[in-house]
């Protein structure tokens, strides 16, 4: 419950709205029971009046102006209502996401909690889709529910109190306890139908990312048999989560009518006129109407409310390094030392990522790391972008300490290539206005030109705003590298940081690559760069290589000189060079 | 997505397909139908003996016997409300079931040709999410269209036995209903798909924002992209809106309908029973008969409401449709493999003036001629996109031969030689399951030992012991991750399980560095006895341990002089 309120409060700039809506659905509610017992008491009583012969003395404007005045009433009021609803469910939702976005951010990509950065994200998804209905499906029914009973109770009171047991009991019951009983049923069958979609989920891509290896040993046919097996697992828990909510609409469907018969029986019972036995077992009728959606409401409440408690989990979450009060203004300078830096990943790591790594990227410095996959390249890359702090030792950028500079400050003079080359899903340009927003036209195409990726960018369909990334993919692996190259271009930062820049690309796209790369380093001697690799090509152009080994920076020197050593540099390219 | 403008030609593909799916749940089909009309015929039931009771009551007569029977008449109709239910479940869930094997089958006989074009994570939802999705359809929306026909006709016949006046009202404006809900429908309904796309794409964009947090820190630029994602959700509120102030005028006027006839049957029969009518209706109406035509009105609109309400689930079965849809079209009746197992003796390949231009004209090679030697390791040579790994997608039958003839051990190739040849790729696919279920890729029928020597000799047994159950030990997307390079020699044990004389690699070390290429490639040395290994490749490492190197480049040109002299 304070979660949801929790939520709820972070609607507060939408209360307006929320309160509108909740108020409309309210009298859209009360117009119904209204139409329906006030018809069902005005035929009663004009039958009566008839057959005693004091037709000419009803007072009938009463009742024929109330069953017009609700019946346009009920219309308007659910016009209304829904557009108030979703009107509020937009802004909140619009909120929420922000809201995350805010959260998440710094957290990212150091994660915490064991959980990776791609997890934490991928599981947010799921949650802020699933509060998309905390208000128009859990908190507006509840609140026309709520207020419908509580106007049934007080008219009942007055025309009929013996009825209010049997109606208001009936409407709990199958309205409130009976969805919750359920969803706490419903919950372990809930799981299931969770994992075995997952299993769905597993064994079809399987079969999609696997075909070659399993056509090529007949071995598709099994895990067809095993996607089907699972397919009907998925079916099966689905049917028993569907026999739960068989229950209760059977029970609701039951419920309306019988608590007709109940409310009428209970008031004729207890002696009251006609009429308004007539009026109570109808107010019971009207009422029922709210209850389809509180079962709704109850059977998401349980997903809804560990959706809610997940995400709050977020605003409890630190980030790995934060920015600091007052950052130190950025030093002209830009050299970088690490200076026996030790780093282990948290989570309940056991093996240290870095151990006493020491080594200095001077202004105009090429230094190329390698080492085998594991051994901590691409941790120093991720130190030196301030995602992590190290646990002990400096990381210096023109020789102040970068904690002190803080992340954002530092990485103004950094640009990073990464090992993915991500792209946003959006417009080229817009990927490239990523680096520098206010750049010009012919900026974008000067750092294209630089990157060796202006001439496939003028052929791509719409130019430069052509949409690209996860939906687009009309850039191959190689493009999407020049691509993010010439992002790092544009930036204009004097340290470009390359993690294994060339990797999948064939050795003419790798060598266009680094002759970009060459020219750019070229046009101004105080620029450097710092490269992650295990291509060849790549460190006959570095001045210095660091060869990483089991956390430690184990060997210095050209490439050539490493060559002649007999070490883990020889280990590592003995075959290739 | 699915593409908001679908045109009217697709339309009917897409019913028309619907409409096929739809006879596997036939039956259940028409059972919910059955149950949907007989629950408005027991509501009648209901509604006659509630409206006696009130009668009697008034007429001071016994109510409690007509009272109750309306409770059994309201119990009975609850459980025909069940059935219908749970017989619309089950129809949408054959047809589920159906669905996704048919397509998962279609994959299949299709192969890697088409899989590996799509995007394993869009293929994917496509057999789990677009499948989900055609639930609503075939478990409401389908079963109800009998249900609309036949409900009302039971309603309006039973109202006329008590007054013409009330069947005439029902009569009117049900065929009005329809009308009205075409005309404001009609427009909103196109705007709303456009708006489905929109809403797609915001959720897309702040997904995809999400998970490029990282990118996005790199250059500073969260916070730009935030104000960027606010203005995003604001602009799609407005649009929304204004779609939806269009979109919710059909649903109040069905709304607006249901309420004004109970409104018109309550003044109607009260105005009757008073003998206050300004006009003389030709009937009389009896408290009895007024009740029972007032509890009869809300329901009346019931099957209608019900079909607007359930109107969103065939938009979403058409977009299902129109995603599966080209995953299943164009489908050859798979012919079967013969049963050839794999060759006892390693083979010598033949391939003269193989070419292969793909069904979309894409050119996958051009026709080239070489010979691969028996019990040797042959590399074909050559930059990325020169159709190495085409040819030997052609030898798998994964790409298709289109022109030119292969020859093994000097035999005419009838059949491609998937099943007969060990396969090993650029990104070999960890299966979910054990490290066993990896290696036999859950054929039962290999021996035990055959998996021992495999994993020794493909050099598993090197990481086997870091395994907390050894070969038991979960892989794949939920289990153990494994290295590049420790993936492929599960690749490499595969073939050795089976004892393959013949093994095609594409591209074995592209993703490794240097430390595992080379022990990959030592593992493969230790193997080699015996086997004939084709690899497609541009690493020098690989190259280096070839006993035959066929440049690729070269031998096309070779061929093209050839041709032309």
């Amino acid at each position: 419950m304070k979660t949801l309120a929790f939520f709820l409060s972070l609607a507060r700039p939408d209360r307006w709205w929320l309160r509108l809506g909740a108020v409309l659905a309210i009298l859209t509610l009360l117009a119904g029971i209204g139409l329906l017992s006030l018809s069902g008491w005005f035929i009663t009583a004009a039958a009566i009046a008839g057959a005693a012969g004091l037709g000419r003395s009803f007072n009938y404007l009463f009742a024929s102006g109330g069953v017009r005045g609700f019946a346009m009433g009920r219309t308007l009021g659910r016009y209304a209502e829904r557009l108030a609803t979703h009107e509020a469910t937009f802004r909140i939702l619009a909120r929420l996401r922000l809201w995350v976005f805010d959260r998440a951010a710094p957290l990212v990509p150091a994660g915490l909690g064991g959980l990776r950065a791609g997890d934490l994200l991928s599981r947010v998804t799921g949650d802020v889709d699933a509060l998309d209905g905390l208000y128009l499906r859990l908190i507006t029914p509840a609140l026309s529910a709520l207020f419908g009973a509580l106007a049934a109770t007080l008219v009942l009171s007055l025309a009929a109190p013996a009825a209010i047991l049997p109606v208001i009991g009936l409407f709990v019951l199958s309205g409130l306890v009976l969805p919750l009983l359920a969803a706490k049923l419903g919950q372990s069958a809930g799981e299931s139908v969770t994992a075995a979609a997952s299993d769905t989920r597993s064994e079809a891509a399987d079969l999609i990312a696997g075909m070659a290896e399993l056509k090529a040993y007949g071995a598709e046919t099994a895990v067809l048999s095993r996607l089907e097996a699972a397919s009907t697992g998925w079916i099966s828990g689905q049917r028993r989560l569907a026999g739960l909510a068989l229950l209760n609409t059977a029970v609701l469907a039951f419920a309306g009518p019988a608590s007709f018969v109940a409310g009428f029986l209970a008031a004729a019972g207890s002696g009251a006129p006609a009429p308004l036995a007539a009026l109570a077992g109808f107010i019971a009728f009207g009422l029922f109407e709210a209850a389809a959606p509180l079962v709704l409401a109850g059977e998401q409440y349980g997903r809804t409310l560990s959706a809610a408690k997940r995400l709050k989990a977020l605003d409890d979450m630190r980030p790995a390094v934060a920015e600091p009060a007052s950052p130190l203004p950025l030093p002209e300078a830009h050299d970088v030392a690490f200076d026996a830096v030790g780093f282990t990943y948290p989570g309940g790591q056991a093996r240290p990522a870095l151990i006493d790594v020491s080594f200095t990227l001077p202004e105009g410095g090429r230094v190329a790391l390698v080492g085998a996959s594991g051994s901590g390249k691409s941790s120093i890359i991720r130190l030196l972008m301030g995602f992590y702090a190290p646990d002990s030792g400096t990381i210096r950028l023109g020789g102040a300490d970068i904690a002190a500079l803080g992340p954002s400050g530092t990485r103004a003079r950094l640009s990073l290539v990464d090992q993915r080359a991500d792209l946003l899903s959006t417009t080229v340009r817009a990927n490239l206005l990523l680096a520098r927003p206010e750049a010009t036209e012919d900026q974008l195409w000067q750092a294209l030109e630089q990157a060796r990726a202006a001439d496939f960018v003028r052929a791509l369909p719409d130019g430069l705003t052509t949409w690209i990334g996860e939906e687009g993919r009309l850039v191959s692996g190689g493009q999407a590298r020049r691509i993010a190259l010439a992002r790092a271009f544009l930036k204009d930062a004097p340290v470009m940081l390359l993690d294994e820049p060339t990797e999948g690309l064939d050795s003419r796209t790798e060598a266009e690559f680094l002759d970009a790369l060459d020219a750019w380093l070229d046009a101004d001697t105080r620029r450097s760069v710092l490269i992650i690799t295990h291509r060849p090509a790549l460190l006959a152009r570095a001045r210095e290589v660091l060869v990483m080994d089991e956390a430690r920076i184990v060997q210095t020197g050209s490439a050539d000189a490493l060559a002649a050593e007999d070490g883990a540099f020889n280990r590592l390219f003995a075959k290739q060079i | 997505m699915s593409n908001p403008a679908l045109s009217r030609e697709d339309r009917r593909a897409l019913g028309a397909l619907l409409t096929g799916w739809g006879q596997a749940g036939r039956g259940p089909s028409l059972l919910a139908s059955a149950c949907g009309i007989a629950q408005y015929a027991l509501f009648i039931g209901f509604a006659g003996f509630a409206a006696s009771a009130i009668a009697a009551l008034v007429a001071g007569e016994p109510f409690v016997m007509a009272a109750l029977l309306a409770a059994l008449f309201a119990f009975v109709r609850a459980g025909a409300q069940a059935l219908e239910t749970r017989a619309g479940f089950e129809a949408a869930a054959r047809v589920k079931a159906h669905v996704r094997m048919e397509t998962a089958r279609a994959l299949a006989v299709k192969g890697p040709a088409f899989t590996e074009r799509l995007e394993t994570g869009a293929a994917g939802s496509a057999l789990t999410d677009a499948v989900e999705k055609l639930e609503g359809y075939f478990g409401r929306y389908r079963p109800l269209m009998p249900v609309i026909a036949g409900a009302p006709i039971l309603m309006v016949a039973a109202a006329f036995t008590q007054s013409w006046v009330v069947g005439l009202l029902f009569i009117i404006t049900a065929p009005l209903l329809p009308l009205f809900m075409a005309i404001v429908g009609g427009a909103a309904a196109a705007a709303s798909k456009d708006q489905i796309a929109v809403l797609a794409r915001l959720a897309g964009r702040f997904n995809d924002r999400l998970q490029s947090l990282a990118l996005l820190n790199a250059f500073n630029a969260a916070q730009r992209e935030r104000e960027g994602l606010a203005a995003a959700s604001e602009d799609f509120r407005q649009r929304t809106m204004k779609v939806l102030r269009l979109a919710f005028l059909s649903s109040a006027i069905l709304e607006f309908f249901a309420a004004l006839s109970v409104a018109a049957i309550a003044i109607y029969v009260g105005f009757s029973l008073l003998g206050e009518l300004p006009f003389d209706a030709g009937e009389t109406v009896t408290l009895r008969e007024g009740l029972f035509v007032l509890i009869l009105a809300p329901e009346f609109y019931m099957p209608l409401r019900r079909l607007s309400a359930a109107y969103h689930d065939r938009a979403d079965a058409e977009a299902a449709a129109d995603t599966l849809r080209p995953l299943l079209r164009n489908v050859e009746s798979g012919a079967a493999h013969p049963g050839i197992g794999p060759f006892d003796m390693c083979p010598k390949i033949t391939l003269s003036g193989v070419s292969c231009t793909y069904e979309d004209g894409r050119k996958g090679l051009k026709p080239v001629t070489l010979s691969i030697p028996a019990g040797k390791i042959s590399v074909v040579w050559g930059p990325s996109g020169s159709g190495k790994s085409t040819l030997l997608k052609i030898l798998m039958g994964f790409a298709p031969l289109s022109s030119g003839e292969v020859r093994v051990d000097g035999a005419l190739m009838t059949a491609p030689l998937a099943g007969r040849a060990g396969w090993i790729g650029q990104n070999p696919r960890l299966f979910h399951g054990s490290l066993r279920d990896n290696i036999t890729l859950h054929d039962p029928s290999i021996p035990g030992e055959m998996i021992e020597r495999a994993v020794a000799e493909a050099g598993v047994a090197d990481f086997l012991v870091h395994l907390s159950d050894g070969l038991d030990t979960p892989l794949g997307e939920r289990g153990f991750g494994l290295s590049g390079g420790q993936i492929q020699r599960v690749a490499l044990a595969r073939a050795l399980a089976r004892d393959m004389k013949l093994v095609l690699m594409d591209e074995p070390s592209a993703h490794l560095d240097g430390e595992a290429e080379a022990r990959f490639l030592d593992a493969l040395l230790s193997n080699r006895d015996g086997r004939t290994i084709l690899i497609a490749t541009h690493s020098p490492a690989v190259r280096a341990i070839a006993d035959e190197v066929f440049d690729i480049a070269e031998l096309q040109a070779g061929h093209e002089q050839g041709g032309a002299s």
